[in-house]
């Protein structure tokens, strides 16, 4: 059965007692967007048929992959666990990989899939956000370079552990994301310097940040 | 009085708003039980059963977060040509309407630049028995494999087996593990934005939105909309403002006409008696390279990276494992992290080793190894309310021992998982 669907408002002058009754406008607007509003939240059609527009995965309903589709959920996208040096674990301790030589480079392993989300130059999903797990292998100060590298060009973050400390580069470094596709974002972490050790990456981490709308 | 609210969605036709149309009480009165419907549904106020969860059908669109995305860089280098269990974990398939979904499995299993083949388990985290698998034999495609299997909800465990070369100095190794559910992005000039205003320019906030949204905004009664009751004022416009908030707090964008939001947050499932989500956070697979899969040889001599626990005796806590993750903004009290450990023990006495979680808002209580079935493996199962809601923070899985006197018992952390399941 074909019923009414809107996403216009109304002005509070058009909602006023002795305001012009104008029925097209007034209900349009009321039972519109109240039955919009149901089949937006439950992703079920409404009455026989969807009304609303379908989201990025091709289906009814706000999927929280950001507005107008829900908040963009925060998520990590890409996650590794790591293992710092204990006298009482035997095994190899894990961890991506130790830099001892300068100038080394180690290409991160990033290969992740995005979920769908409607890419537009102002969607809160076109980006993850890396984040690098450091430690020093010794006393002194080491540095790493950790190089993005994108269509839209290259970022470049510095960052210096000293000692053995753990230390997380927490510096928002932006990674474009495309939805709904298998990708493989090139970050690449080169040993700058090494004084007189060298830096462990011991994890990586990418993650969905931005929870509101833009 | 009672508050009308639909037990379906009623809607009008369109001829109830034809122009010249009479304005009565018939879509008026369905379009406060809509707006009241979908505002319970939403917030779980007013004693709302089915509340959207995002588990599908009519409880929400599923959110398609991945049970596993993880990168690692592990040899897989033996002196046996065997085949092993190269990486396993607890896997969380968040609730779905249907009895299963399907999700692809890949493995980044690489040597010399070429894609090497696996296949694929899952097991019963109950029994350890085989539910399903899937088998490749596309070795040599320069692209990552797929596995599409279909997934019931809920914990199980994920084991990839491969072959592992005994090739020294050139080694196979393993550099990342993803699960997630099959779909592809619907490309639709309706699903971006919706046209804005521009940013940055003075607008008079000409259609008002309240700044939080609350149950009693859309609450009405009968006598309020009755058949040939006037058209009031004091009714049109509060439902039309508690339709713009809702609007705005299950869209997250701004209501038509508006260039930004105003009320400062949306829907967000941190707020009770909102319904809590259920949300895989990742899987990491620690020391499975180290398990044959017919149990003649329990450690593969030459593989590396696993971790283990020696033979001495340890009472104390000890990190062995840790992640960092962004934790969504979730209300912990009602919405707790769970954590699923899966170990195998070499010879007896696992169910004396213990797990913990610490983040750096606590440590979850301790718990012992259960072990599963007649299986020489174990798990743990762990529910943790210690972390901070909204931001990216360290969680570390730590071990200790329960009894004194028999420390022979080493025990291998196969793979862990955490999840937000309510």
């Amino acid at each position: 059965m074909e019923r009414i669907i809107s996403s216009e408002p109304l002005t509070d002058a058009e909602c006023r007692t002795l305001a012009p009754a104008n029925s097209r406008k007034l209900a349009q607007s009321i039972a519109g967007r109240a039955l919009a509003l149901y089949e937006l939240a439950s992703g079920a059609p409404a009455v026989d048929a969807g009304l609303t527009a379908v989201n990025p995965q091709g289906r009814l309903g706000v999927d929280r992959s950001g507005p107008p589709w829900g908040d963009a959920h925060k998520h990590a996208l890409l996650s590794c666990e790591y293992i710092t040096a204990t006298a009482n674990i035997a095994g190899d301790p894990k961890f991506l990989v130790e830099l001892t030589v300068i100038d080394q480079r180690y290409l991160v392993p990033m290969r992740l899939y995005v979920r769908p989300f409607a890419d537009s130059p102002l969607a809160p999903y076109s980006r993850g956000l890396l984040q690098v797990v450091l430690q020093g292998t010794g006393a002194g100060t080491s540095t790493v370079e950790i190089t993005v590298r994108t269509d839209d060009g290259v970022t470049v973050a510095n960052h210096s552990n000293l000692g053995t400390s753990v230390n997380i580069l927490a510096a928002a470094i932006p990674i474009p994301l495309s939805p709904a596709v298998v990708q493989t974002p090139i970050v690449e972490i080169r040993l700058t310097t090494a004084a007189p050790n060298g830096m462990r990456i011991l994890a990586v981490t990418l993650s969905q940040t931005q929870r509101t709308s833009h | 009085m009672a508050r009308i609210k639909n037990l379906a969605p009623l809607g009008s036709p369109p001829r109830d708003v034809a122009r010249d149309t009479s304005i009565f009480h018939r879509w008026l009165k369905n379009a406060v039980g809509d707006a009241a419907l979908a505002s319970d549904k939403m917030t779980g106020l007013n004693a709302e059963v089915d509340t959207i969860n995002h588990t599908g059908g009519v409880r929400g669109c599923p959110m398609m977060l991945p049970p596993v995305s993880t990168a690692c860089d592990i040899d897989l280098t033996s002196t046996l040509l065997k085949e092993y269990y190269v990486w396993a974990a607890p896997i969380y398939v968040p609730p779905s309407s249907s009895a299963s979904d399907d999700y692809v499995v890949q493995a980044d299993i690489v040597r010399n630049g070429t894609v090497r083949s696996y296949s694929v388990e899952i097991r019963s985290f109950a029994s350890w028995a085989l539910v399903q698998g899937g088998e490749l034999d596309n070795e040599g495609v320069e692209e990552t494999h797929n596995v599409i299997l279909p997934l019931a909800p809920g914990w199980q465990v994920l084991l990839i087996r491969a072959t592992v070369p005994i090739t020294a100095g050139n080694p196979e190794r393993i550099r990342g593990v993803r699960v997630y559910r099959k779909g592809r992005r619907f490309r639709d000039p309706n699903n971006g934005f919706s046209p804005l205003s521009t940013s940055g320019v003075a607008q008079v906030n000409i259609y008002p939105v309240p700044a939080t949204l609350s149950s009693s905004l859309l609450t009405f009664d009968d006598v309020q909309v009755e058949v040939n009751g006037p058209m009031d004022g004091y009714v049109l416009t509060r439902l039309n403002r508690g339709i713009n908030a809702l609007w705005e707090y299950v869209t997250g964008a701004p209501v038509l006409g508006h260039n930004a939001r105003t009320m400062p947050t949306t829907v967000d499932n941190n707020t009770a008696p909102a319904p809590s989500l259920a949300m895989p956070m990742g899987s990491w697979g620690t020391s499975a390279v180290n398990i044959d899969v017919d149990g003649t040889d329990k450690v593969a001599p030459g593989i590396a990276g696993f971790a283990r626990y020696p033979t001495s005796e340890f009472a104390a806590l000890t990190t062995i494992s840790q992640v960092r993750l962004q934790f969504p903004s979730f209300l912990f009290a009602t919405n707790p992290l769970r954590c699923r450990v899966i170990v195998w023990q070499k010879a007896g006495f696992a169910t004396n080793w213990r797990f913990n979680t610490l983040t750096a808002a606590g440590t979850s209580s301790i718990v012992n190894v259960t072990m599963i079935g007649a299986s020489a493996f174990g798990y743990v199962d762990i529910v943790d309310g210690n972390y901070t809601s909204g931001g990216a923070q360290t969680l570390s899985l730590q071990i200790s021992h329960g009894a004194v006197g028999v420390f022979s018992d080493e025990i291998y952390l196969v793979g862990w998982s955490v999840a937000f399941d309510p």
